[in-house]
């Protein structure tokens, strides 16, 4: 295949991804009186809470900017989670297009993600209102593009896995709704974890720990990450972008049977 | 394959599994456990082989559930074929009939700029278009209606008029159709619509056509295929082929 194929393909899934993706931010918002508004609520709602009972439980550890850490940690946690979820039902959701149509069903992939990043992007607007309430200086922002690409990719390759499982076993939706609620505990969104513990152990398996982690370094703490915190994400998002394609791949031409 | 051949599908096999679908993990672990029997299949397109040559006008016609839109759908690559191949020099369109893909709850417009980016237009080429697409289906005052408000004669208006717009502006070589003629829309419209198709036609555009007009089969196919359990019945001269059709009803 040339190259000009390939970019004429290549604009041909973004073109129509984000057709998708406008067509999707319609019909979710059709009829909502609060519009988007809704975008920021859980997130705020959550930060309340999480933000009280860390004051209520852990009044002793103290946590350097904590609003931001975790705000911060939230939205990216919330961005991960979302996308996974709706990535579940996407090719269901989407039975009428891939059963009558030819459709490039990795335009499906791409608008789902696309469509979370809007959520995301208001959430990053109540992250940016709290830098300035809490007087975190703001330049390290411009960092957040770089780790916002590494998890655009993790988030095309596990939905792509997560969207082929979904489409043969119901029951994901349902087992995935209980490890992303464990995932908010283990993973350090609303606190720290001490050296040399089992969770420590346990989150040199967990992506968003590293995707939270490295965010939060450079965004709010002005420091450079670690080695294994930065290369720890990049082979994540390569990783999981690689499998999760060749997966989909291998799989797409049977979604019109099986949905 | 031949030169001048453009599509060549050899003994393709279709089944489809027509148990009811348990896929809820618990359930399929327990139906895999506690039955030995083996799924059940129907088959749908049996040992078909198809030559389609460059500039060519396929008519397939057959009863309802003959496996007709399956094959045209494994020719089109939204099926794969369970067994036999297929060779295609050109990339296919395809294009199926009443109210395919559209948004029941998204406006007119919006469908458009949908179901015109997903036959491959660009959002420039769309907006060009859009006005023609409207103005052919009759829609100029509905552009902003959701489409569950729209007739069901409104619906096959745009649904045509947006597949046959984009089939102009891309200019494909290779042409699939599934019902796609106007049925269910008005006398004009159906009038309008055959001779968009008439002038698509005479471009010199390879077309496999699926439909149950045969005055249409007759009037514009070179050759025809009658369909029967999957099987190939017959094929050769339309005449011939639509007169053998008629007659097994009586």
């Amino acid at each position: 295949m040339g190259v000009k194929k390939i970019l004429n393909n290549l604009r041909g899934i973004i073109g129509l991804s984000w057709s998708l993706t406008k067509a999707n931010f319609k019909l979710r918002n059709e009829g909502s009186y609060l519009g988007l508004f809704w975008y920021l609520l859980y997130p705020l709602l959550m930060f309340v809470i999480l933000f009280t009972i860390k004051g209520a439980l852990y009044k002793n550890t103290s946590i350097e900017f904590y609003p931001a850490y975790l705000m911060l940690g939230l939205i990216v946690y919330n961005f991960i989670t979302g996308t996974l979820s709706s990535s579940i039902n996407l090719m269901l959701s989407n039975k009428h297009f891939i059963k009558s149509m030819n459709i490039n069903k990795n335009s499906l992939i791409l608008a789902n993600v696309l469509q979370t990043t809007f959520s995301h992007v208001f959430e990053f607007f109540l992250f940016f209102v709290l830098l300035l309430i809490t007087g975190v200086p703001l330049i390290n922002i411009f960092f957040y593009p770089l780790v916002f690409i590494l998890i655009f990719f993790f988030l095309i390759g596990i939905s792509s896995i997560f969207s082929i499982i979904g489409s043969y076993i119901y029951d994901l939706k349902n087992i995935w709704t209980i490890v992303s609620g464990i995932l908010l505990f283990v993973t350090p969104v609303a606190f720290i974890i001490q050296k040399n513990t089992s969770l420590e152990t346990i989150n040199q398996f967990n992506p968003l720990y590293y995707y939270i982690t490295l965010s939060r370094e450079l965004i709010i703490y002005s420091r450079i990450p670690s080695q294994e915190i930065i290369w720890g994400a990049i082979i994540c998002s390569l990783v999981f972008f690689i499998i999760g394609t060749l997966i989909f791949n291998k799989f797409k031409r049977k979604l019109a049977e099986v949905v | 394959m031949e030169k001048n051949i453009i599509l060549e599908a050899r003994e393709i096999v279709k089944e489809f599994s027509i148990e009811t679908k348990s896929q809820s993990l618990l359930a399929k672990i327990l139906k895999e456990i506690l039955t030995k029997s083996q799924k059940k299949k129907i088959r749908v397109i049996d040992k078909v082989n198809l030559d389609l040559r460059k500039g060519e006008l396929l008519g397939i016609i057959g009863r309802n559930g003959s496996g007709k839109s399956t094959l045209l759908k494994i020719l089109a690559g939204i099926y794969y074929p369970g067994e036999g191949s297929i060779k295609c020099k050109k990339e296919p369109l395809y294009l199926s009939g009443w109210g395919q893909g559209l948004q029941q709850r998204l406006s007119v417009k919006d469908n458009i700029f949908l179901l015109g980016s997903i036959n491959g237009l660009s959002q420039r080429d769309i907006r060009k278009k859009f006005r023609e697409i409207i103005d052919f289906a009759g829609l100029r005052d509905f552009v902003e209606a959701k489409v569950e408000h729209l007739s069901s004669g409104m619906i096959t208006r745009l649904t045509f008029s947006i597949g046959i717009h984009c089939l102009e502006h891309k200019k494909p070589e290779l042409l699939l159709l599934d019902e796609v003629f106007g049925a269910g829309g008005d006398l004009e419209f159906q009038r309008k619509a055959l001779e968009k198709t008439e002038a698509l036609i005479k471009t010199g555009i390879t077309i496999i056509l699926v439909t149950h007009n045969l005055d249409l089969i007759q009037k514009y196919c070179n050759r025809c295929i009658w369909l029967e359990n999957g099987r190939i019945k017959m094929q050769g001269e339309p005449e011939k082929v639509v007169e053998d059709y008629t007659k097994s009803f009586s």
